[in-house]
């Protein structure tokens, strides 16, 4: 090789001149490649120092790095996995975040070549392209801006036209690239918009060209990464095992005489009215929020101090407890603030302190990280499953949304059915037959009754999966009225069946299938005895429904069932006037029993209603319009309350504690529990009202013509 | 196009126990897993199977900790195994001056670089589309789209890769080749043509025959192995 680095140089930056023509620079590149085999680095080196400049901002970098990816381009079938490593190297470093639309054009070339040319560069490529789901760190914050999301686009696109050139090429290459994509999902302790950005490029890889393929592992992929955060969430937000470390605990339990049950009855009052005062006062910012929640403090203590003035005694410690935590977690920009606000401030502290015999530790030992990360957590997952519907509502509008739910059909049968009391993926399922009731709405019912009748699947799937009916259809606004008659009718012959073929007593283990059916049974009627009963065709079928002889049998199902489900089924039947039998009704004198949590086994399905209304925000205000609150179904009598919360581990839940007189609905529980903001002002979380101007500027942006933009781009010149 | 072969093979098949309830749906399971995949037992890629029978021998249960069952079958399996200087037919799916992109029976990919395809061909780019040009035959031309036949060069077993070569005189577009093959006037090359499709056809037909190798019984025992370490795997 006569001509040495420095004549190159120069006619490499002289790129108007055209002197130099594409195939005397590829036959150059090919030398150099060729001449490493025989020792002589001295081209190769350089050519590699070119791809490494990522700080190109001046046009004759970018033009030098843009011919040599092109020169690379073509000359692929030269380019060796071992002589030419550290080539290969650099160009795996190379990110298209960085760089401009022609750089990345160029690179993409390369990659696609490559890919093409060596079976060995299949996964190498595939990989190099899955790197690109997300940008690198120094650029996740520019993202939130419309520039940034200007360039995401641009690489994105970029990224998945990548992928069907290079199936076009090699058929094969969508098969590799499924494993390849399962496997380099973010872990569910990743950052949050990382997750979602992959997510994303998962979700457009589904819906994209080689969806076919690709898309069958990519949606339960999805579920799977779902379920894992779903589990990470404690039953009320917090993660279990750190709820209770916050404030440190004094051992001074002795203390407290037990006849202090009327007294926590009263606290119980007093907090819930000042957990609500606080979640609810109407803040424009948080300053002025954080005043207001610090009077209620104030008030509390003064309360409290009174209390202990007149009675001698001191309220008990996980009171106190739980006002702070709960409002940490359940409001964390707020509860933040204020467990900052109390740390810091060390009168309040005090007060705090002594009256509800509660050891603050100084300082951020408490804010720490991991204490609140189970809000992150739950902050993930609810952007996660608002991607997810968003995504399914896509698919509606291209129509496929029938395939897609046959994936997420089977995804759900073997993962979500199965996990132990997931909370909130599912609600992935329901949006989707919320979407196609006729369809998709219809498949789901069908499918859960399928798999409960069938005694092919382990008790603990039958009893999952009649539960999940149960909720379901009293929970879906949109199924219809006959759909839930002919479930009943299912379900009320089955139950009749193995009452006729089993005359046993009652046992609650031994035939804890049936249990729970008929709980499921009386809990749909709970919800939806009244539509049933005001056409007059499904009146006649549930009046002929065999009902009674399965109540009135030996296995005595009233007694085992959960009691809450049972007083409300007989009051409503009552009202109805179901099982009249000589004018008296039939179950007048039913009583409640220990028996009735002995049939859920270990994981407490009998309790376990999936479909209760959502504690996530973003994903709940999706569901709201098709869900059916409890509270809005009036029965003559009191109003219950709630009663698929009791449903849960009730005994450490003290705000669902509430006597008959309380009337706190569906909506109010919700709310105290979750921090759900109907106030728009303290909803800074809301995420809808930003998108949409996003995607207005997006558009406006589509239609600036390209001169206006400055472009340092070699196409301008 | 050579390459392909039908081939009958006894194959065992060892299902889990939960399978039980379903056999069948379980084995055609097993062997679709099998499909685009090469199979050094069989010597080749999979691409179809038609299950002649199934044995009604009974199935004989291994003993373990996870008693497998082995369900003996009666298979026939259409192979692909391109063996070097095969001659393959493909459909191009990218030209550039480096390399022709082919595409083989709609799943495996072949390129054929520049220094494998011979002098006559030139590359052009006529009316604004890149196309291969004869210098010899002027209406023997290759672009996007068209059946070309090229020969084996290698294969590579794991992504199902072929390199090809466009040396050979008798490989090129099919539509101009069929079309002209008597217009190759130099008798030795069609004496020579001849003798080879002779051979291909004589190796045809042993291949559907079945009756290829005197081996077949240690075929035989390596697969049923083969399938059992998939099996368990």
């Amino acid at each position: 090789m006569g001509r040495v680095s420095g004549a190159e140089k120069q006619e490499f930056s002289e790129m108007e001149n055209a002197e130099f023509s594409d195939l005397q620079l590829i036959c150059h590149v090919r030398d150099a490649l060729s001449a490493v085999t025989l020792g002589d680095r001295e081209n190769y080196d350089e050519l590699v120092g070119y791809l490494h400049r990522k700080e190109s901002l001046n046009p004759d970098d970018i033009a030098l790095l843009e011919t040599t990816l092109k020169a690379l381009s073509g000359t692929v079938s030269c380019i060796d996995s071992v002589h030419h490593e550290s080539l290969l190297s650099a160009v795996y470093r190379m990110s298209l975040w960085n760089y401009g639309t022609s750089i990345m054009d160029a690179l993409i070339e390369l990659i696609v070549s490559l890919a093409a040319s060596n079976g060995k560069y299949i996964d190498w490529s595939l990989e190099l392209l899955v790197n690109n789901f997300t940008p690198p760190y120094h650029l996740m914050d520019s993202l939130k801006q419309e520039s940034g999301i200007e360039k995401k686009n641009k690489v994105l696109s970029r990224v998945h036209a990548a992928f069907e050139a290079i199936a076009v090429l090699v058929p094969l290459a969508p098969l590799r690239l499924s494993p390849i994509v399962v496997q380099r999902m973010p872990l569910i302790y990743s950052k949050g918009p990382e997750i979602l950005m992959y997510v994303e490029n998962m979700l457009k890889l589904e819906s994209g060209a080689i969806g076919e393929i690709v898309g069958v592992t990519m949606l339960p992929a999805i579920v799977d990464r779902l379920i894992e955060l779903d589990v990470e969430i404690g039953w009320d937000g917090l993660l279990q095992e750190d709820a209770k470390g916050i404030f440190e605990m004094e051992l001074e339990d002795a203390e407290f005489a037990d006849g202090d049950g009327d007294d926590n009855m009263v606290w119980s009052k007093i907090f819930n009215f000042g957990f609500i005062l606080m979640l609810t006062c109407q803040a424009d910012c948080i300053q002025a929020w954080l005043d207001q929640a610090v009077g209620v403090v104030k008030w509390l203590c003064e309360v409290a101090k009174l209390h202990m003035v007149n009675s001698g005694k001191r309220p008990r410690k996980q009171l106190g407890h739980r006002v702070i935590s709960s409002a940490i977690n359940y409001n964390s920009q707020e509860g933040k603030s204020l467990c900052s606000k109390l740390v810091v401030d060390s009168q309040l502290t005090v007060n705090f302190s002594a009256n509800f015999c509660v050891n603050c530790k100084p300082a951020a030992e408490y804010l720490n990280r991991k204490t609140l990360e189970g809000n992150t957590i739950a902050e993930k997952l609810d952007s996660l499953i608002e991607l997810t519907f968003l995504h399914l509502e896509s698919c509606q509008s291209s129509g496929r949304l029938s395939e897609v739910f046959d994936v997420l059909l089977r995804s759900f049968q073997r993962t979500i059915l199965n996990a132990y009391k997931s909370k909130f993926t599912q609600f992935v399922v329901f949006y989707a037959c919320a979407l196609d009731p006729e369809d998709c709405g219809v498949k789901f019912a069908m499918v859960l009754t399928d798999m409960f009748r069938s005694n092919f699947n382990p008790p603990n799937t039958r009893m999952s999966a009649v539960a999940y009916l149960a909720s379901y259809l009293s929970r879906a606004k949109f199924v219809s009225a006959a759909l839930v008659a002919s479930i009943l009718q299912r379900l009320v012959d089955w139950c009749l069946n193995y009452c006729q073929s089993h005359d046993s007593v009652m046992n609650p283990r031994a035939h804890q299938v049936f249990y729970s059916g008929c709980q499921a049974l009386m809990y749909m009627l709970c919800f939806r005895m009244r539509s049933l009963m005001d056409a007059p065709r499904l009146k006649m079928q549930l009046l002929n429904m065999p009902m009674e002889p399965i109540l009135q049998h030996k296995l005595n199902p009233l007694k085992v069932c959960l009691p809450t489900v049972v007083v409300e089924f007989l009051r409503q039947a009552k009202a109805a006037k179901l099982f009249m039998t000589s004018e008296s009704f039939a179950f007048d004198d039913m009583l409640e029993s220990d028996l009735s949590r002995a049939f859920g086994g270990i994981d407490r399905l009998d309790a376990f209603f999936p479909f209760d209304p959502c504690l996530l925000k973003k994903s709940e205000s999706y569901i709201r319009p098709h869900f059916a609150r409890w509270s809005k179904i009036k029965c003559d009598g009191a109003n219950d309350g709630d009663l698929s919360e009791s449903g849960s581990d009730a005994s450490d839940d003290e705000f669902v504690d509430m006597n008959e007189n309380d009337m706190i609905e569906d909506d109010m529980t919700v709310s105290v529990q979750a921090g759900l903001d109907f106030d728009p002002d303290l909803n800074r979380m809301s995420i809808t009202p930003k998108n949409k101007f996003l995607l207005h500027f997006q558009q406006q942006n589509a239609r600036m013509p390209a001169r206006i933009r400055p472009s340092t781009s070699p196409e301008s010149l | 196009m050579e390459g392909l072969k039908v081939s009958n093979a006894n194959l065992t098949v060892y299902l889990h126990p939960s399978k039980s309830r379903d056999a069948s749906e379980a084995i055609l399971r097993e062997l679709s897993s099998l499909l685009f995949t090469f199979s050094e037992a069989l010597d080749g890629v999979v691409l179809a199977y038609d299950i002649n029978s199934l044995d009604n021998k009974a199935a004989k249960i291994l003993s373990g900790v996870i008693p497998y069952f082995g369900v003996p079958l009666s298979v026939d399996l259409l192979l692909f195994s391109p063996k070097p200087d095969m001659l393959l037919e493909g459909k191009v799916v990218k030209l550039s001056q480096e390399s022709i992109h082919v595409v083989v029976l709609g799943f495996s990919s072949a390129i054929i670089t520049v220094k494998d395809i011979r002098e006559e061909f030139v590359y052009k780019t006529k009316h604004e589309q890149d196309v291969y040009a004869s210098k010899s035959h002027k209406r023997h031309v290759i672009k996007v789209g068209t059946m070309i036949r090229f020969s084996v060069k290698s294969f590579d077993e794991e992504i199902l890769h072929i390199y090809g070569s466009l040396m050979p005189d008798h490989t090129g577009s099919i539509h101009w080749l069929e079309k002209h093959s008597e217009l190759i006037s130099h008798t030795n090359k069609i004496a020579k043509k001849r003798e080879s499709e002779g051979e291909l056809t004589t190796v045809k037909q042993d291949a559907i025959d079945g009756k290829i190798s005197p081996l077949d019984s240690v075929q035989k025992i390596k697969r049923s192995k083969k399938q059992k370490i998939q099996e368990e795997s």
